[in-house]
């Protein structure tokens, strides 16, 4: 088989390949074909690291030397994720990034940002993770400034600004590791931390959720994502939104339940969760700019998957990346149809959307759609998974579950209530009727996505044998 | 008698019973006001002089098919709660209807004469209709407050029971002694339900021109003549019935009659007109509480 | 087998429906027909699952279990009054619906409604029962958006109260789930019936207030108005009819099905102070409230949607005695009102068809132009009001004699205070529609088509011969309370039998008749009549003419309005919503300004969650 190497250097490979190329066709071809290939390459590996993990040896060069890498069945399963909510979104792109800015570096960026989130999931290297952790915070930067508004590069530098504070953070505890480990490499380090005190291992902990937090949004250091996930060209935003952010969860969530395990962090990350969904919905319930709304509904969902995770249950461990995957459908979909939205119409604020629904019919339904998967209405696949996270947590039992399990009810009612005033401005009383759909790439794109989110719930029979394995990568280290 | 030819009898003779009853009840009622007032007053039968009159005009004036049909309903809505009210001798139809249904049938001829006001287009009358709906939510929720609280000491909503139940010990049985009350809370109400004085909103003659009658003339007229006469009798007959023990012969029967609506008259004859606001209050200020009363004791006396 | 397809059907008429949709504008007949079929085809299907009941079917494996439906007895009979009021209201479309175009998705909408009711009812475990619920609320805000603007606002309002009733529901079905450890009702029964008195309380709220919410039971009712009389005529006639009492059935099965009325009892004090004395209250502060709220509205569909709610908390009153007579009353009455709550607005749509109005003040005198909608309404608010021979009475006959006998006298004063409200309400509505002077713009006024008249016709029909013939319902309704654990009713075909009570439908619409037809000879033995025009009139020695307003509607109950004006213009439990939702909105704008926008602020956020972080840590051993 061909080695899952690949993740990181083909699209490292590409971005330099199209700067080099510096055709729009080119660019345009190797990042739609290199994600789509990582893809191929993701569901190939996916059946023997259901079994085990894969080791990957760089280098043939082998540990405690070599730079460890390894690929189980979680690192498979965001990889796939990643790789073909890439390719949609570029899809998207192709057709929204207006021709002519820049295009190709455009894309080389996308795929830097790539680059860094396989080498998240993959590395088993705490200061590799850092490098990887830097190149992601970086092109995020480059990307949310890409319009070069006035409002996109304050958000990107409140971001950037934000993001440094949290490398600062995290290199903090990669010393304190460090220090008591004497080797970088995660297994190693959890080893150490067994036997360390106990006060050191916490300090270590929490610097180390606040740093790498950042990028995955815990509150209350998400302060820069309303700004930054609006700002964004709306492909970025369903990027950022759609995979990044959770998938920087699923990687703080991993290190700190194995590398840190020697310390009970669960109750503060149910805190945490628990207080980032109530903020969260509450802060989009009176939003007018619906991007902003979402972004902020992305900070509850958030909240949302890591109650789910930080349960400590398997089913609240599979319930969360279950809802991971549909929430990554859901939100890319609402992002990327919010930017045809900003597009057809040149206002982000919601009220300037009044009957648009008539004009852009098929988008208008495909929000809809999304928007009630993401609610959590039945039949979608919102429903089922929300429905487990709060299964799960009812099975956990205790007084901060039930909290959680009202708190994310009660964050339910606000969210549907912002969500279905935007529908009901698409669909009010129209001004005019002429079409203004989405371009053809852009509808296949958010299509898709939403197809997901639709039919979602019937791939579960199909998830629930994977779903074991995936959700183990959680809990130990491989 | 409540079976075979007897039955048959009853039934085809007591409407002109009824009807004969309540032109001796108009004309004495008339007459007593005229005395209280120191008149002579009409003949004791002049209200059979005036359906008479009135159904023998020429000049019969209608507003369409709902004023005729109005007609119908309230004169066959009031001849339909007669027969549910039980009389000495004659209570075959109690075993088919309760008082729940009285009191609903009861609101037949109110609704038919109110449609047909409707129809008649003129505002006067929409007024009284207007007045005498609202005056329900005075003496009708009061009345049927005392009758649920007697109902359901009893244990039954058949008012020919209840009645059966009074008689069972003479006076000391009778409903306005044990429930004093609602015996006396229900009268008030009788004077509502009758809609004389101080509660006469409704026809206000000084005020809108005697309201449902303003556009009613002829036959219109003689008809709703003939529907008050036999009304007079049932909503005399239905108090006595729940309160005076019903009556177990027709002499009993005739002398509650006009015992009771020589009560009803004179206070009509010394009082003036209430506003229909100040009416409703005066029902939910005194009558009401009372009733509410009488049925918190039966209550505390049931535990 | 009838039963899967029975579900099914609805389910294909909406995809179907999206397909034809862009058929709406230039053909509507299509999107009609299609609609009229399917739902003819529905209620031909339910008929033929009539020998499936008791029978349950499995679907997919969801959550380690099975989804599953079936018919019950009460169960068909609510299958049968959606699929029937289903047939109606798409046939009174047929004419009544002159803007498919504009609403392209009417059918659609109504099609995964429909679906919605349809698998709540035929629901035989909790996880189906909440998956259809919220199907229905969802789709029941869709169809309410099929309508005017100001519709679509306050169906926004309907959409918040029916999250909220969601979200409490799911919180249940999650407890429930977890303490009974599973979703299906027979074990959930068997647990509730020795469950710890604390899990039984939190199961029994959870899931009863979101029937409390959905029933539009008082004070949780404020979203019903607005939504239901803004909607598209023929769907307000749909929802009021049919959608409100969802909530009823939840609570049936719930109540007498699911926790069984001993597990329920077992919430209280004593027999006559406990959670059904609790709803008993209530139910008599919906039925008098809002009917009483009626009185003041001038708008004939907001009117009737106040009495939705009230007569709502009548069906309420009746299944909360919990007695033979009580239930009996409460199911017919469910019946009973869908019948000839739909009748009145039907023909209400019949007069907006040709006048484009439904305001009181405007409207009057059209029963000279309109006698079919006239006869409607007047059928209909006859049963409306409880009075023979309509089939309202005879449900209100079997709740009266219920409260009284069972020593609940405040209640059933209560009950006959909104009779007198619903009497004076239906009055000014019939007044001011058909009765007093006709405006002379309405002089053209035609009655509407035959299409249209055909419903009106029929429900009429049902109106009065399942009021003659009440044991034609009853005897469903007594088998329907076997499967509640309740006494039967002992029906005959007029009333109920000797031990029951007297009643006896057919006697009294006998005698009735009879008299009537005395009235009638009366009547033409008096000399010939000769109708006059309608300026023709008293008016004191005033001239009338078709430039002079001579009529009686504005303000028509002067009184009450006079005494109740502060109570009813203050609205205390509409205020205090609204204030809460305020309260909300001001929380939200507080929350928000956490993200400020500054660097500084976030980067001492980071350092004080740093800090707290550490000392939460620092406590958890």
């Amino acid at each position: 088989m061909v080695s899952p190497m690949l993740f990181i250097i083909a699209p490292l490979a590409a971005a330099f390949l199209m700067i080099f190329i510096n055709r729009r066709g080119a660019a345009l071809a190797l990042s739609l074909l290199t994600p789509a290939g990582l893809a191929i390459l993701g569901v190939s590996w996916l059946p023997a690291t259901l079994v085990r993990a894969q080791p990957i040896v760089v280098a043939s060069i082998k540990a405690p030397l070599g730079i460890p890498l390894s690929l189980d069945a979680l690192g498979a399963g965001m990889a796939i994720l990643v790789a073909v909510s890439s390719v949609l979104i570029v899809l998207y792109s192709s057709s929204y990034i207006h021709r002519g800015h820049h295009e190709v570096r455009y894309y080389a960026v996308v795929m830097i940002l790539l680059t860094s989130a396989f080498g998240l999931v993959l590395t088993r290297d705490i200061f590799n993770l850092f490098v990887f952790f830097e190149i992601l915070c970086i092109s995020s930067y480059i990307l949310v400034s890409w319009e070069q508004s006035g409002a996109a590069l304050e958000a990107s530098f409140k971001y950037m600004v934000l993001g440094s504070i949290g490398s600062t953070f995290l290199l903090v505890s990669i010393a304190l590791a460090y220090k008591a480990a004497g080797s970088l490499a995660m297994a190693d380090i959890a080893v150490a931390f067994d036997s360390a005190p106990r006060g050191y291992v916490i300090m270590a902990a929490v610097t180390f959720l606040f740093g790498v937090g950042v990028e995955a949004a815990i509150f209350p250091v998400n302060s820069w994502l309303p700004d930054a996930h609006s700002s964004a060209p709306s492909s970025i935003s369903a990027i950022l939104s759609g995979f990044v952010i959770e998938l920087a969860l699923v990687v703080t969530f991993r290190v700190l339940n194995t590398v840190f395990a020697a310390v009970d962090v669960l109750p503060l990350l149910q805190i945490i969760a628990i207080a980032g969904v109530l903020v969260g919905e509450f802060s989009a319930f009176g939003q007018k700019d619906l991007k902003r709304m979402l972004a902020y509904s992305s900070i509850s969902q958030i909240g949302i998957m890591l109650f789910a995770l930080s349960l400590g249950s398997t089913a609240g461990a599979q319930a969360g990346l279950s809802h991971l995957l549909m929430h990554a459908g859901a939100k890319s979909a609402l992002f990327l149809i919010a930017g045809y939205f900003i597009l057809r119409t040149g206002s982000r604020l919601i009220d300037d959307y009044t009957g648009l629904g008539y004009r852009m019919p098929v988008s208008a339904a495909l929000f809809g759609l999304a928007a009630l998967s993401l609610v959590g209405a039945p039949p979608l696949f919102g429903f089922f998974t929300k429905f487990q996270i709060l299964a799960a947590a009812a099975a956990t039992g205790g007084g901060l579950a039930w909290f959680g399990i009202a708190s994310i009810l009660s964050g339910t009612v606000l969210e549907a209530v912002y969500l279905f005033r935007v529908i009901r401005v698409l669909f009010a009383q129209p001004a005019e009727r002429s079409r203004v759909e989405m371009d053809l790439p852009a509808l296949v794109s958010v299509a898709l996505f939403t197809a997901l989110v639709v039919f979602g719930a019937l791939l579960l029979p199909s998830l629930s044998s994977m779903i074991g394995p995936i959700a183990d990568g959680l809990a130990t280290l491989h | 008698m409540n079976s075979g030819i007897g039955l048959i009898v009853w039934i085809i003779a007591y409407p002109f019973v009824s009807f004969s009853l309540g032109v001796l009840l108009g004309g004495y009622g008339r007459k007593l006001t005229a005395r209280i007032q120191r008149r002579v007053g009409p003949s004791w039968i002049q209200p059979f002089f005036d359906v008479v009159k009135l159904m023998s005009k020429k000049t019969n004036v209608s507003h369409g098919y709902m004023h005729d049909v109005a007609m119908m309903m309230l004169v066959g809505g009031t001849l339909l709660t007669m027969y549910f009210v039980p009389v000495p001798g004659f209570h075959y139809f109690s075993q088919f209807g309760d008082y729940i249904v009285i009191m609903y049938i009861l609101l037949v001829p109110p609704l038919g004469m109110a449609l047909g006001v409707g129809q008649t287009a003129n505002p006067n009358g929409s007024i009284g209709i207007a007045r005498a709906l609202q005056m329900l939510a005075g003496y009708e929720v009061t009345f049927v407050l005392t009758f649920i609280g007697f109902a359901m000491k009893n244990g039954t909503t058949s008012m020919y029971e209840l009645m059966m139940i009074q008689q069972s010990g003479g006076v000391a049985t009778w409903g306005l002694v044990t429930n004093p009350l609602l015996g006396v809370a229900a009268l008030f109400c009788l004077q509502g339900m009758m809609n004389e004085k101080p509660f006469e909103v409704v026809i206000a003659p000084h005020e809108i021109a005697t309201g449902p009658m303003t556009e009613m003339g002829g036959k219109y007229l003689g008809m709703m003549f003939i529907q008050h006469l036999i009304n007079l009798v049932v909503e005399l007959t239905i108090y006595m019935n729940l309160f005076l023990g019903g009556a177990t012969n027709w002499f009993e029967y005739v002398a509650k009659l006009f015992a009771l609506f020589t009560l009803v008259m004179s206070v009509n004859a010394v009082y003036g007109r209430f506003r229909t606001d100040s009416a409703l209050r005066f029902f939910w200020k005194l009558p009401l509480p009372m009733a509410a009363l009488g049925v918190i004791l039966i209550m505390i006396n049931g535990i | 087998m009838y039963t899967q397809a029975l579900l099914a059907l609805p389910l294909v008429g909406f995809v179907v429906t999206i397909v034809l949709q862009g058929t709406a504008r230039r053909s509507p007949a299509i999107l009609k027909t299609w609609a009229l079929l399917a739902f003819v085809a529905m209620a031909a299907v339910a008929t033929l699952a009539f020998p499936e009941i008791g029978d349950t079917y499995t679907g997919p494996m969801v959550f380690g279990s099975s989804l599953s439906i079936g018919l019950t007895d009460l169960s068909w009979w609510f299958v049968m009054m959606i699929a029937g009021i289903t047939v109606l209201t798409s046939f009174f479309t047929l004419g009544a619906l002159r803007d498919t175009g504009t609403y392209p998705m009417y059918y659609g909408w109504l099609f995964l409604k429909v679906f919605g009711m349809l698998g709540l009812v035929m629901s035989r475990d909790l996880l189906t029962f909440f998956i259809m619920w919220e199907i229905m609320s969802w789709a029941t805000y869709f169809v309410m958006q099929q309508g005017k603007e100001e519709g679509r606002e306050a169906a926004l309002g309907y959409l918040v109260y029916a999250i909220v009733a969601g979200m409490v529901l799911l919180g249940g079905v999650l407890f429930i789930h977890q303490s009974a450890g599973s979703f299906e009702f027979a074990v959930i029964t068997a647990y509730m019936a020795k469950a710890e008195f604390g899990i039984l309380l939190a199961s029994v709220l959870l899931v009863l207030v979101p029937f409390l919410i959905e029933a539009a039971v008082y004070p949780a009712h404020g979203w019903l108005p607005s939504a239901y009389a803004s909607s598209e005529t023929s769907m307000t006639a749909y929802l009021s009819s049919i959608s409100t009492r969802m909530g009823l059935f939840g609570l049936i099965l719930f109540v007498f099905s699911v926790f069984g009325l001993k597990a329920i009892d077992r919430i209280g004090i004593s027999a006559h102070l406990n959670l059904r004395t609790i709803l008993l209250v209530l139910a008599a502060l919906t039925a008098v409230l809002p009917t009483y709220t009626a009185l003041f509205q001038h708008d004939a569909k907001r009117l009737l949607t106040w009495h939705s709610i009230g007569q709502g908390g009548y069906m309420l009153l009746g299944l909360a005695t919990a007695s033979t007579l009580g239930t009996a009353g409460g199911l017919m009455h469910i019946f009973n009102y869908m019948t000839y709550v739909a009748l009145i607005i039907f023909s209400i749509a019949a007069v907006e068809y040709r006048t484009g109005t439904t305001n009181l003040n405007k409207l009057g005198g059209l029963i000279v132009k309109q006698p079919v909608a006239f006869l409607g309404m007047l059928f209909g608010i006859i049963g409306l009001a409880g009075i023979p021979p309509m089939n309202g009475f005879v449900s209100k006959w079997f709740i009266y004699r219920s409260l009284i006998l069972g020593g609940y006298p405040f209640i059933a004063l209560a009950a006959f205070i909104a009779t007198v409200g619903t009497i004076m309400s239906v009055y000014k509505l019939i007044h001011n529609t058909f009765l007093g002077q006709l405006p002379e713009r309405y002089n053209d006024v035609k009655e509407v088509g035959l299409l249209m008249q055909l419903p009106i016709w029929i429900l009429m029909g049902v109106v009065f011969t399942t009021g003659v013939f009440p044991g034609l319902i009853l005897q469903w309704i007594a088998k329907i309370q076997v499967g509640m654990g309740i006494v039967p009713i002992a029906w005959t075909l007029g009333g109920v039998a000797r031990e029951a009570g007297d009643l006896n439908m057919m006697v009294v619409t006998a005698v009735f008749m009879a008299t009537f037809a005395v009235g009638a000879i009366i009547f033409f033995i008096g000399g010939k009549r000769r109708i006059v025009s309608q300026y023709d009139n008293y008016a004191a020695g005033h001239f009338l003419n078709k430039d002079v307003p001579y009529n009686f509607n504005y303000n028509f109950y002067s009184a009450f309005d006079h005494i109740f004006e502060k109570l009813y213009h203050d609205a205390p439990v509409q205020t205090a919503i609204r204030n809460l939702g305020r309260f909300v909105r001001m929380v939200a704008d507080y929350v928000r300004r956490f993200f400020t926008g500054q660097i500084n602020t976030y980067a001492a956020y980071y350092v004080a969650a740093v800090i707290i972080a550490l000392a939460i840590l620092k406590e958890i051993p």
